[in-house]
């Protein structure tokens, strides 16, 4: 019987996920499908057997959930409006975000018509204006699993953007530490570049900003790519105060010379005064517990994270090594649950005291002095209180998320006070998950 | 996209280091991670990708090694010796029969099938 109820659950999954389209292609050495359009992902009875939360981020689920009326579009720059309560990020907000990866999986936004975030006044205005008007221009948003910390840092781009700032948002470091992408030993600049890792990094920065903004900004020094096309024939020749970042970052150039645009488009972006920048890292903690990366030299030893060079340039921009010429620019650091812990944050936010004789991999000295050497600060998320719990739970009884059974049999009060409870005192994945995967 | 090294084939998905230790006999994970490192490839670099000249680096690099035909002669010669010196070990093999202890009431298949005069596999 149980059986029959799980087939139907998943055959209507599965019906409603979306039109089943001719897939892409999986061979290597089939030519790339015409039209620049990719066909829909395709979802059949066998996707269930396929890595399951990957396909459900990615499937456009949300297209079939129940759009709730009057939610509000957040506002950061009047915040007030949207104390405390449910907001949907604005068109533009959405754009720039989901080009910078502040939206993960994970994250359930699957089960609503677009994002949905919870302003608070204890973290989204207190940070925000910890960044904005205070000294403390490097910030580490630590907290529990599940807590928010990345949905945090959404909220933080969101507003960094229409406070028009430039926003260069690492999403997840794993993806040059963990050896998926290429590299090689950048003799000029005497580190190991990652090129088809700073391809989309790059793309991202150039999508998830405003065009205008980064064409205000104009270069201060020369860039000469010569050879530099796909035939190896034209030269790129970018001229000091004619061309803008936007020129930059948008050039097109080999493999071999983009260690040489990343620097400079880093230099350009903190050397300039004009124009405040919002640096953000979610998963800081995947760095600070894997000193040594994947990625091994000639000598077969694996190489230390300070020499690649996307490591070093954001433990520059940590340290302070890399000045933040506009006092309005600030770093944010974001740990996170899934990662390995060790003793290197606690350390350096002076929680418990150094040993130095402890194994370099649970206590890294050199990470330690970075971060005390650029003040990082932290913040901690705090926990939902019930009346946002109460929220919350409004919201997902409007969005039919709600079990009929528990809504019937309780008032919004009981089914609060319970969840409440469920949720650990107020942790958001906890409560969202025992409302959504406790069908029995 | 199938590339050749050294007279086999590899389909182009395959990750190089994977694909070297399951098809060289005489190359284990370890022994293709480091050849992999030499030459500058990154750890999950995959057959397609590889240029021809780094094709041709590879089987230089392999040629340096004692693989294949040679790594089993290897393996023959020390059973060789074991014999003519006049061992127990020797004997063993000879008889095809387990040479490290292992109880022969029952079972013992494996040394049954490879232990001969010249050793299968």
């Amino acid at each position: 019987m149980l059986r029959v109820q799980v087939r139907n659950i998943c055959q209507t999954a599965v019906r409603n996920a979306g039109v089943a389209g001719k897939g892409k292609s999986q061979g290597f050495s089939k030519p790339a499908s015409s039209g620049g359009k990719a066909a829909p992902k395709r979802i059949t009875s066998t996707t269930l057997y396929k890595n399951w939360p990957n396909t459900i981020h990615s499937s456009k689920l949300n297209g079939n959930a129940v759009q709730v009326p009057e939610v509000p579009f957040f506002n950061p720059i009047n915040m007030e409006n949207n104390m405390d309560s449910i907001a949907y990020f604005n068109d533009k907000q959405s754009r720039a975000l989901r080009h910078l990866g502040s939206f993960k999986k994970g994250q359930f936004n699957e089960l609503f018509v677009r994002p949905i975030s919870l302003i608070r006044k204890d973290s989204t205005e207190q940070l925000w204006k910890k960044v904005t008007t205070t000294d403390s221009q490097r910030v580490i948003i630590t907290g529990e699993s599940g807590i928010g910390k990345t949905s945090l840092l959404a909220q933080m781009h969101a507003c960094a953007i229409e406070s028009n700032y430039i926003v260069v948002n690492i999403s997840f470091p794993n993806l040059f530490l963990n050896g998926r992408n290429d590299f090689f030993l950048d003799k000029k600049l005497m580190t190991y570049v990652q090129p088809m890792y700073l391809k989309k990094l790059i793309r991202k920065i150039l999508k998830a900003n405003d065009e205008s903004l980064l064409s205000s900004i104009k270069l201060s020094n020369d860039y000469k790519f010569l050879k530099t096309t796909l035939k190896g024939k034209d030269d790129v020749i970018l001229t000091k105060g004619k061309n803008s970042l936007l020129d930059l970052l948008s050039v097109s150039i080999n493999s071999n010379l983009r260690g040489e645009q990343f620097n400079g488009i880093i230099n350009e972006l903190y050397s300039q005064k004009k124009v405040p920048v919002c640096f953000s890292v979610d998963n800081f903690s995947s760095m600070l517990t894997t000193a040594f990366s994947e990625y091994k030299d000639v000598n077969n030893k694996n190489i230390y994270l300070l020499e690649l060079q996307m490591g070093k340039t954001i433990m520059d921009i940590v340290s302070g090594e890399q000045k933040l010429n506009n006092n309005d620019s600030f770093v944010l650091l974001a740990t996170s649950g899934v990662d390995r812990t060790n003793r290197t944050l606690p350390v350096a936010l002076g929680k418990i005291p150094a040993d130095p004789y402890i194994k370099r991999d649970i206590y890294e000295p050199k990470f330690v002095e970075i971060l005390q050497k650029g003040k990082v600060e932290e913040f901690e998320v705090p926990k939902l209180s019930r009346q946002d719990a109460k929220n919350l739970i409004q919201h997902y009884i409007n969005a039919k998320v709600v079990l009929s059974r528990d809504i019937e049999s309780k008032s919004l009060d009981e089914l609060t006070d319970e969840k409440y409870f469920m949720s650990g005192s107020g942790n958001p994945r906890e409560l969202l998950k025992s409302i959504v995967l406790t069908h029995k | 996209m199938v590339v050749h090294i050294l007279g086999k084939a590899f389909k182009g998905k395959e990750v190089i280091r994977i694909a070297l230790a399951s098809k060289f006999y005489g190359i284990g994970e370890k022994t293709a991670t480091k050849v992999c490192s030499k030459l500058g490839f990154y750890p999950w670099m995959r057959m397609h990708q590889l240029s021809e000249a780094q094709i041709m680096n590879i089987a230089s690099e392999l040629s340096t090694i004692t693989i294949e035909d040679e790594a089993r002669a290897v393996v023959r010669r020390n059973i060789a010796l074991k014999k003519s010196i006049g061992t127990y070990e020797g004997l063993r093999h000879v008889l095809h029969l387990p040479v490290r202890g292992q109880h022969t009431r029952n079972n013992a298949r494996t040394a049954r099938k490879l232990n001969k005069l010249e050793r299968a596999g």
